[in-house]
């Protein structure tokens, strides 16, 4: 039997695709990894910023007439929403008040319901 | 080849825990959407009722007797809820509360529901609270 030199152009081939695959699929998950991360942090902090809007709303002595501003919810203390406007209306019930997230088509993409005490 | 097999098992388990992460955050925002719904619900009922109630104990969860009323805010449904007066001790109050999120946009496509009996005293503040299940 004749004994073989080096590798054949077939195997190395072969081992470069697996290679090429293998650092595709790492790629694929470190991307995937990275955008649920950016994903859960915007989450939380849109959860904070509803949460420290009812916190605020619930301290409120009266009613707000109409649409206004949240109270205690600066656009710059969260970066991560961008350009978004935090709104409270009157709902239905005595101190009822909903809470609203809007971005900048002023669509809402966050809300909840707060109660006066 | 090693390198890229070591970085395989990491980024696996490392996209894993953040879709984890990412689900308990989703969860917490329709959590905490389905208590805000309850105490509105709660807010909202105990403006009216004249009628003495004849109710005696709250309906098991998810039961057809809470004739629960949809919340929409800019036009998208936030949620349910429900609230049902019980016939009480004097100077007393006690309501069956209840909100639900339907898996919209707004709760992050996740569906949470709690029941909640409550008491409350002659001025409406809170006295007891109990998770119903």
């Amino acid at each position: 039997m004749r004994r073989r030199a080096g590798f054949t152009l077939v195997e190395v081939t072969v081992a470069l695709v697996l290679l090429s695959l293998a650092a595709a699929a790492v790629i694929a998950a470190l991307l995937g990894a990275q955008r649920t991360a950016f994903e859960a942090r915007r989450l939380g902090v849109q959860l904070a910023a509803l949460e420290n809007a009812s916190e605020h709303v619930q301290a409120l002595q009266t009613l707000p007439s109409g649409e206004s501003a949240c109270p205690g919810v600066r656009r710059e203390d969260y970066p991560e929403l961008g350009g978004f406007r935090c709104v409270v209306r009157r709902a239905p019930g005595e101190r009822v008040v909903e809470i609203a997230l809007l971005d900048e088509e002023g669509d809402v993409f966050a809300a909840t319901l707060g109660v006066l005490r | 080849m090693i390198v890229v097999l070591a970085l395989l098992f990491v980024a696996g388990p490392l996209a894993l825990m953040g879709q984890q992460q990412l689900r308990a955050l989703q969860l917490a925002t329709a959590a905490r959407q389905a208590d805000d719904l309850a105490w509105a619900a709660l807010a909202r009922a105990r403006r009216g009722g004249a009628t003495r109630p004849l109710r005696l104990r709250c309906p098991p969860p998810g039961d057809a007797a809470w004739r629960f009323r949809s919340v929409r805010i800019g036009g998208r449904p936030l949620g349910e809820y429900a609230a049902l007066p019980l016939r009480a001790a004097r100077g007393r109050a006690v309501w069956c509360v209840a909100g639900r999120t339907l898996g919209g946009p707004l709760n992050e496509g996740q569906r949470v529901e709690v029941y909640y009996r409550v008491t409350l005293d002659r001025h409406g503040r809170l006295l007891r609270r109990e998770v119903l299940r």
